[in-house]
């Protein structure tokens, strides 16, 4: 059975197409204007790597942001439940899924079979999702990509303390200002992530085994923070990470089929 | 110790070297360096260095206060929350370890730091908007730092919502006994007799619980130091009239600590005795507290506590704190021939603490929050009111446009406005508040 | 047109045909909020109490002058608006209670405008249930009452109260039927349609709303039930009269069959005594009714409340909305969740603004995701 998921967010979209049980090919795309098009284009993508077209797949599922607008998905599941979902398929002693995306923060609880159990979500504040981060490494003048590994050779974090961004970026600055060495202004950001990352997550509780998914999991730094905020080490993904959702929403569709088949 | 101290352990220790402090700036300069850098703050924040002696009366108090509360509760004293707008007279008259709900968290917070316990509150479910005053309290009992109280007594029904909801929230979280107190919606006698009645309600309610009936001589002893602390500190807010201002900027949040915490205690009247004689002192001699004062700003709300280095700050550049809505205590002297008239009395003093005095009725009511300021800027001659703008409160932001305008028409003084939320420093960092400051000093001086 | 439709519109407007043709007639219009103001008293002076709501509100810009957009309600900000834009000019008059520390301001700065309705009160109502608490409220209830006789120029007798008892008591036991419906496994009516038939009912005169109420019975028990949905839903949270919310909630597939609202069960859940003095019985009847968070102390009964119609309706899930700033339900649903979700009964907290949804997305997504937690426990 082919099925696919399809995970069309805000910043970006993915694709997955699964053959009975196995991720076969996945692609992951900046959006496009409108989400048809984005979940089109990186359908595509996705169906072309594995040398497929759309009347091969028997059943997709599509997530995110833009899922209810998806043409040929046949039915539509919260990112909160994919995410969940994908993650303890990839590892299945994970109980707890941290998604630290571009515009939000979702801490999500699944059981033995990846059904949700519970979850709370971020997406008002900039502070404690991607967006802190890129807004941080603007001010530093470095890639975001960058913020992570810079930060592995400080030896005195400085504070932020600022919950604002607006007033966080003038902290930075200020760092800067005062010739602060990069890599303490690196981990004093990541640290700040970290930590409003963990009170999110102290609203719904962890179980272990935990794991970080989402853009921000990149972040070697916060995810070292986090770690030892939470007192947990973080079971890591061998996937990008910011293909959870998609995957997810797949392992929907190959249930959407059983549960028709019975 | 097997569990981990709790904060009051920790504060209670760290200020031990408070009271063996001579009045000397630089002895306690060299016991902030020995402390850690919170509490070195914390201070350095709360005295002036040119009044040490009355300095380190209040900074004293703050010694005593968490060490008793921490001998006390190990004598297996029913410890007694209550929200800072009741007087503590009544419960030091009491076998009991009384403490300000309020303070209980944010002193430590002060003294040992602690950004997160802001958090706990919110990672239990409380709303994130709510009041910062109650959480940090709220964050250390849910973190074990802090023992969960035996009583709630609870003043803030009437006039605070959020205070209100915050106290049956621990009670009904913890199983703790709730004591409401209903502060009705006029400021008259109607209202005060409706009020004293729930007062001597509450007050029969805690005797049940704690099983004690109130002792009139240990009552008479506690509302006598009262009078006398209330005494001298009506003159001294007579004293505040004088142009130049005869007090630091400390004194309006001194002041606060005295009522909220410790009246009724020897150490008080101490305090109000120091600050009374300092100030008629420099009033004789027409001299001012300190040098340069430009502008006389009267804080309608509250002040800023989450750097407490601002007030002697203020001084430097020419800002005069005349006092903020909190450090405002227009109370009567209790009559102490019975236990009847005491308790009446506290009553009423209760009925007349800040915000609940001006902040149960409509904004312009008779002895309501607008007539309050309004007085208060003429008698002490403001040369503009100052709006702190803590962002949780719905009662001053509701009715801050009307008080401005009122002000303005009425005194010609011009308000400035911040919005911070005053105890929880990662919302406006106090840099930015100081340019405000100096931008709005700027434009009147 | 259906009696169904006809009183569903009544939801889409400040005022309606009905508000229109009583003011032709000469009629009066006192505007009030709050479920602890006791409408039979504007009634029986022959007068149209009508609920305040923020409907037709888009923006706030006036309002915002006065009621912080950083530190107030939504709610409270949109009524203030349409009484400064003057959509409430068509109304005689105002009265407010203390509800809330919001709802008190935006009475306040209303009352302080240059131009306000000739006829303003506050019916200040006690934070505790206790027997001087029931004298104080007697007493303003009797204050309101004489100001209302001498403003209007009317005379609030017994007799008229006694009538007003029935009519409202009336109401109450006719809603209590619709709400009954609502608990069967393919209920006959949606809860945003429900919650529109509420809002009606405190917009229009209330002898013809029995009138239409009976026959909106009759119309309903004639309906198919619905029964495609996913989840059985009950609403309990911070003031709503928008049904917008309540459609978002149901388009996901949560079917709203029970609810602990001011436009909603705690409206009409309690009947007045109907034997004895009728300003004494209302009094009582408003003052214990279902509490309000800001009833200190009464939280059991509260939750009781909840707890006993999610079992009724067979609830899968309650959704503990607040609007944001909300201090009394933001800190009582903190308590509810914990409670709910001990009893086997799934929550969601939901931070929400009031007026036009622009946080349709955040709601579609947390409500879908509840939803698709809610059928995974069922099917175990």
């Amino acid at each position: 059975m082919i099925v696919a998921g399809c995970d069309v967010g805000s910043l970006s979209a993915e694709a997955v197409i699964m053959r009975n049980g196995s991720i076969i090919s996945s692609e992951i795309i900046r959006v496009r204007p409108r989400p048809e098009q984005s979940a089109s284009d990186v359908m595509e993508k996705a169906l072309s790597e594995a040398g497929l077209t759309y009347q091969d797949i028997e059943h997709c599922v599509s997530t995110g942001y833009g899922r209810e607008r998806i043409p040929f998905a046949n039915s539509n599941i919260s990112e909160i439940s994919c995410h969940g979902k994908g993650a303890q398929w990839l590892i299945p002693s994970v109980r707890t899924v941290i998604d630290v995306g571009g515009q939000d923060c979702k801490v999500i609880r699944v059981d033995e079979n990846g059904k949700l159990v519970n979850f709370v979500m971020n997406d008002k504040c900039a502070a404690g999702t991607g967006r802190f981060l890129e807004l941080m490494a603007r001010v530093l003048r470095v890639g975001i990509e960058d913020l992570g590994p810079q930060a592995l050779n400080s030896e005195q974090r400085v504070s932020i303390t600022n919950m604002c961004s607006i007033f966080a970026e003038s902290e930075v600055l200020h760092y800067v200002y005062e010739h602060k060495d990069s890599a303490d202004i690196a981990a004093g950001i990541n640290h700040a992530m970290a930590e409003r990352v963990q009170s999110l997550v102290k609203r719904v509780g962890i179980e272990k085994d935990i794991c970080i998914t989402g853009g921000v999991a990149k972040n070697i730094s916060v995810v070292k923070d986090l770690e030892e905020m939470l007192e947990v080490s973080a079971e890591k993904l061998a996937v990008d990470p910011q293909i959870v959702g998609a995957i997810g929403a797949s392992l929907f569709a190959e249930e959407a089929i059983s549960n028709q088949n019975r | 110790m097997d569990r981990k101290p709790t904060v009051w352990e920790e504060v209670a220790a760290l200020l031990e070297g408070v009271s063996a402090l001579p009045e000397d700036y630089e002895a306690l300069q060299e016991l902030a360096r020995s402390l850690p850098p919170d509490t070195g703050s914390m201070l350095k924040g709360f005295v002036s260095p040119k009044f040490m002696k009355m300095s380190l009366a209040g900074l004293k108090i703050f010694a005593i206060a968490f060490n008793e509360l921490v001998k006390k509760r190990a004598e297996g004293k029913k410890v007694v929350f209550r929200a800072f707008n009741f007087p503590p007279e009544l419960l030091h008259a009491m076998d009991v370890a009384p403490m300000c709900t309020e303070a209980a968290g944010i002193v430590p917070m002060m003294a040992i730091g602690g950004d997160r316990f802001f958090d706990a509150a919110i990672e239990a479910g409380l709303p994130e908007t709510l009041c910062s005053g109650h959480r940090p309290t709220v964050g250390m009992i849910l973190d074990g730092r802090e023992l969960q109280p035996d009583v709630i007594v609870n003043a803030g029904p009437g006039s605070c919502d959020a205070n209100a909801k915050i106290h049956e929230y621990m009670a009904k979280t913890w199983g703790i006994p709730l004591l409401n107190l209903d502060a009705p919606y006029y400021h008259d006698e109607r209202g005060l007799a409706y009020y004293q009645r729930e007062f001597r309600r509450m007050v029969s309610r805690l005797e049940e619980i704690i099983g004690q009936k109130m002792d009139y001589d240990k009552l008479r002893e506690v509302v006598e130091n009262a009078n006398r602390a209330t005494e001298l500190m009506l003159e001294i807010q007579e004293m505040k009239k004088a142009v130049p201002f005869p007090l630091p900027n400390l004194y309006g949040v001194m002041v606060q600590l005295m009522k909220y915490v410790w009246a009724g205690r020897e150490e008080t009247v101490t305090f109000f005795q120091i600050a009374h004689d300092t100030a008629k002192e420099l009033v004789e001699k027409g001299e001012g507290a300190f040098p340069n004062q430009r502008v006389r700003s009267l804080w309608v709300y509250s002040g800023i506590y989450y750097d407490m280095e601002v007030w002697n700050w203020l001084e430097d550049v020419g800002v005069i704190f005349l006092q903020d809505h909190f450090g405002y205590f227009p109370e009567k002297l209790i009559d102490t021939s019975t236990i009847d008239t005491m308790l009446d009395g506290l009553g009423e003093r209760c009925f007349n603490m800040p915000m609940t005095r001006q902040m149960k009725g409509a904004w312009d009511a008779p002895y309501g929050w607008a007539e309050d300021m309004i007085f208060l800027a003429r008698e002490l001659k403001a040369d503009c009111a100052i709006f702190s703008g803590h962002l949780a409160c719905r009662q001053a932001w509701g009715s801050y446009r009307l008080l401005k305008d009122k002000l303005k028409s009425e005194l010609g003084i011009p308000s400035f406005r911040f919005e911070a939320d005053i105890l929880d420093r990662r919302i406006t960092p106090i840099s930015a508040l100081k340019d405000k400051i100096e931008e709005f000093v700027s434009t009147i001086a | 047109m259906k009696v169904s439709e006809e009183l569903s519109q009544l939801a889409e407007t400040l005022s309606n045909p009905f508000v229109e043709s009583w003011k032709k007639e000469g009629g009066k219009i006192v505007g009030y909020t709050c479920t602890y103001m006791p409408e039979e008293i504007i009634y029986a002076a022959g007068i149209l109490p009508l609920r305040l709501r923020g409907t037709g509100c888009v923006g706030t810009a006036i309002a915002d002058a006065y009621l912080s957009r950083i530190a107030h309600c939504s709610f409270a900000r949109s009524v203030l608006e349409l009484a400064l834009t003057g959509e409430y000019d068509f109304l005689d008059g105002v009265v407010f209670t203390n509800g809330c520390d919001h709802t008190r301001r935006a009475y306040d700065n209303w009352r302080a405008q240059e131009k306000t309705p000739s006829f303003m009160h506050m019916i200040p109502v006690p934070h505790v249930l206790t027997e001087d608490g029931l004298q104080w409220y007697r007493e303003e209830v009797t204050a309101f009452k004489e100001h209302l006789e001498e403003s209007f120029g009317v005379e609030v007798t017994d007799e008229s109260l006694t009538k007003a008892i029935s009519v409202y008591n009336e109401t109450r036991s006719l809603l209590k039927q619709l709400y009954e419906l609502r608990t069967r496994k393919s209920p006959p009516i949606t809860g945003a349609e429900t919650l529109k038939i509420v809002v009606a009912g405190v917009s229009m005169p209330r002898d013809r709303y029995n009138q239409m109420l009976k026959q909106l019975l009759d119309e309903i028990s004639g309906r198919e039930g619905i029964s495609d949905y996913r989840a059985r839903m009950m609403i309990v949270g911070s003031v709503n009269d928008d049904p917008a919310l309540v459609e978002l909630i149901e388009d996901t597939g949560g079917l709203v069959v029970a609810d602990s609202q001011c436009f909603g069960a705690r409206l009409f859940w309690d009947l007045d005594e109907e034997t004895g003095d009728p300003l004494n019985n209302i009094t009582a009847r408003y003052y214990h009714h279902i509490p309000c968070p800001r009833m200190y102390g009464e939280y059991p009964t509260r939750f009781d409340f909840v707890k006993d119609a999610a079992r009724k309706a067979d609830v899968d899930g309650v959704i503990l909305q607040t609007i944001k700033y909300c201090d009394l339900h933001g800190v009582d649903n903190a308590m509810l969740e914990k409670d709910l979700e001990e009893e086997g009964i799934f929550a969601l907290r939901l931070e929400r603004e009031y007026g036009p949804l622009a946080d349709m997305g955040r709601i579609r997504t947390r409500v879908q995701a509840f939803i698709e937690r809610l059928e995974g426990e069922r099917n175990g």
